[in-house]
């Protein structure tokens, strides 16, 4: 009875895990078919990857989006990472104020963010391209490098910065010698959280490009309106295999970072 | 004989309670002082004031003659040992202990001479290399303490030091603590809740209760003549006699146990012993009052032991010498 009962829950799990990844399962399978036609399987090959590379239009996009990636998530990183140190020294009621409407912007609709986003660039008359869109992807990365640094900002405490400034050490010093190597796996698990979220966007980036600034996402999605081609296929495998690894040694970084603490 | 550290009139407010009323102690060199009291009493809030961690709502704070308000804590000559020793995490055992010769910049043959010296001296030296993950809570305490010391500060101050640790462990670090105070002369100010832990080891105690200092005396002063009926409560058992405003108060051990009706004593009170409590080398006993709404405690040693029982009735007495009069 207790055997069948976990062989159902089990089960259960399973049919779970399918669902999610099932159609992108498929998309990745089909990456590889030999066949133009989506619906038939008709053997494996490279070629759509092969063909990929020699695509200008995706080389443009490919260095679009690693290069706004890159500059937003520096740039969101030492931003926030500023604000999070700055963030500590306010009184607990100031602090939950700025940690409320620092965390609004994560839950705000994409869709909103990317149209206030636009009707603001347009109103100081500032032309859309790369610019634009690498502080859109600022706006929207902040708020989780300030979230990711201030929970482990809170979890070391203030008695180890005390005691540094009790051995002598100034409030540069300090920072210096013991916060920030402390912190250290956060931020750069803040930068690589920063790096996924802009090379991935879609709804933001869609309102703020300009017409040289195509990223991945939004070539995909011009590519769909002339149907699905092995060639998106084998461009979304990549992205989602390289969005993966990413996330995943982020989430190694932050839990390093919280066993460090405990003895 | 000189005063090292000098409190003046020192007041802390936080958000418009007070901490601390006006307050006011001096401490002399190599003097090993303990602030004692129940969490809550501003003990900590003292010692975070004199280490520069918090600043006083006013008064003024002098280590050996120099005012220290507007001076920082990096600046002060005084170390910590923190409650939860406040090890770096991402430094090994040499580097904590380095950490505080490098910040004040000095010369790296004397840092090197200073650490070995301290090493030795902590029984540390086979523990150089390791990180405090590495170490347990009584080794993690001998790194805050030769971290502290390898400074040779004027004053040490010393924030619940062995709170983390369990009670064996604790009785022996007492001890050491206690003869590395009086071997280096450095000025300890140490705070605890635990009494004995304030019996043990300090030249002196202030009993602490709402931010006041209630008695500040040796530790035999304290409990013999204790001042007030916080401090008489406070440290050790005690029984509080009320008659009117005025109350005594009567230890214990001095509270003596006759069979009812015989060696008459103009102290003694009639009643009824209502339970014992065995401990090995003494017994406690509660003895119920007839003449009044209260319960008597009473140590018996056993080597004195005359075989009481529960139930029993007896007469109890003291004599005046061993009264304390209460305020």
């Amino acid at each position: 009875m207790k055997a069948l009962r976990h062989r159902t829950m089990a089960g259960y799990s399973w049919a779970m895990l399918v669902f999610l990844y099932l159609p992108i399962a498929v998309l990745m399978l089909y990456s590889f078919n030999d066949s133009r036609i989506n619906a038939v399987w008709s053997g494996f090959t490279w070629k759509w990857y092969v063909s990929l590379f020699d695509n200008r239009q995706v080389m443009e996009a490919l260095w679009n989006s690693l290069s706004i990636a890159l500059i937003s998530s520096v740039l969101a990183t030492v931003f926030g990472t500023a604000a999070a140190l700055a963030m500590k020294h306010y009184s607990l009621r100031w602090r939950s104020v700025f940690n409320g409407l620092t965390y609004l912007p994560i839950v705000i609709p994409e869709i909103m963010m990317g149209l206030s986003l636009l009707v603001l660039f347009s109103q100081i008359h500032l032309e859309l391209g790369k610019l634009t869109l690498i502080m859109a992807h600022v706006t929207f990365s902040l708020p989780y490098v300030i979230v990711i640094i201030n929970t482990r900002l809170a979890d070391m405490g203030k008695e180890l910065e005390e005691a540094a400034q009790d051995l002598g050490a100034t409030a540069w010093e300090t920072l210096r010698h013991i916060t920030l190597p402390l912190i250290s796996p956060s931020i750069i698990a803040g930068f690589l959280m920063s790096f996924t979220l802009s090379l991935d966007d879609f709804v933001i980036s869609f309102f703020v490009a300009g017409p040289n600034s195509t990223t991945l996402p939004l070539y995909i999605y011009g590519l769909v309106k002339r149907g699905v081609s092995p060639e998106v296929n084998a461009l979304s495998t990549l992205l989602i295999v390289f969005t993966v690894l990413l996330v995943v040694a982020a989430e190694l970084f932050r839990r390093k970072d919280s066993k460090s603490l405990t003895f | 004989m000189k005063t090292m550290i000098n409190l003046e009139s020192i007041e802390k407010h936080f958000s418009g309670s007070v901490v601390v009323p006006p307050l006011s102690l001096s401490i002399q060199e190599g003097e090993f002082l303990t602030l004692l009291g129940p969490s809550g009493c501003g003990k900590t809030t003292l010692l975070r004031m004199i280490a520069g961690f918090e600043q006083p709502t006013a008064g003024e704070i002098y280590l050996d003659g120099k005012a220290l308000t507007s001076i920082p804590p990096y600046q002060r000559d005084m170390n910590m040992v923190f409650q939860q020793y406040a090890l770096f995490p991402h430094m090994n055992v040499e580097q904590n202990i380095l950490f505080g010769l490098k910040m004040k910049k000095v010369e790296a043959a004397e840092q090197q001479r200073r650490l070995e010296e301290v090493l030795q001296y902590t029984q540390l030296v086979e523990l150089r290399k390791r990180t405090p993950k590495q170490l347990s809570g009584g080794q993690q305490q001998r790194v805050a303490i030769a971290r502290a010391i390898v400074n040779n500060p004027k004053v040490l101050l010393l924030d619940e030091p062995l709170g983390a640790l369990d009670y064996q462990l604790r009785k022996s670090l007492q001890l050491e603590l206690k003869n590395l105070q009086k071997n280096l002369g450095i000025t300890f100010i140490y705070v605890t809740h635990d009494q004995e832990e304030a019996m043990a080891m300090s030249d002196r105690i202030a009993v602490m209760n709402k931010g006041r200092i209630e008695q500040i005396a040796t530790p035999a002063e304290i409990y013999n003549h204790p001042k007030t009926l916080f401090v008489a409560t406070f440290i050790g058992e005690n029984n509080i006699f009320r008659s009117g405003d005025a109350s005594i108060a009567v230890r214990p051990e001095k509270i003596k146990i006759y069979p009812k009706d015989s060696e008459l004593d103009k102290h003694r009170k009639n009643g009824t012993i209502t339970d014992m409590v065995f401990l090995g080398n003494m017994s406690k006993l509660f003895i119920r009052l007839e003449s009044e709404e209260m319960t008597v405690l009473a140590h018996e040693y056993a080597t004195e032991s005359r075989g009481w029982q529960a139930g029993d009735q007896v007469a109890i007495g003291w004599s005046q010498a061993d009264e304390v009069m209460l305020t």
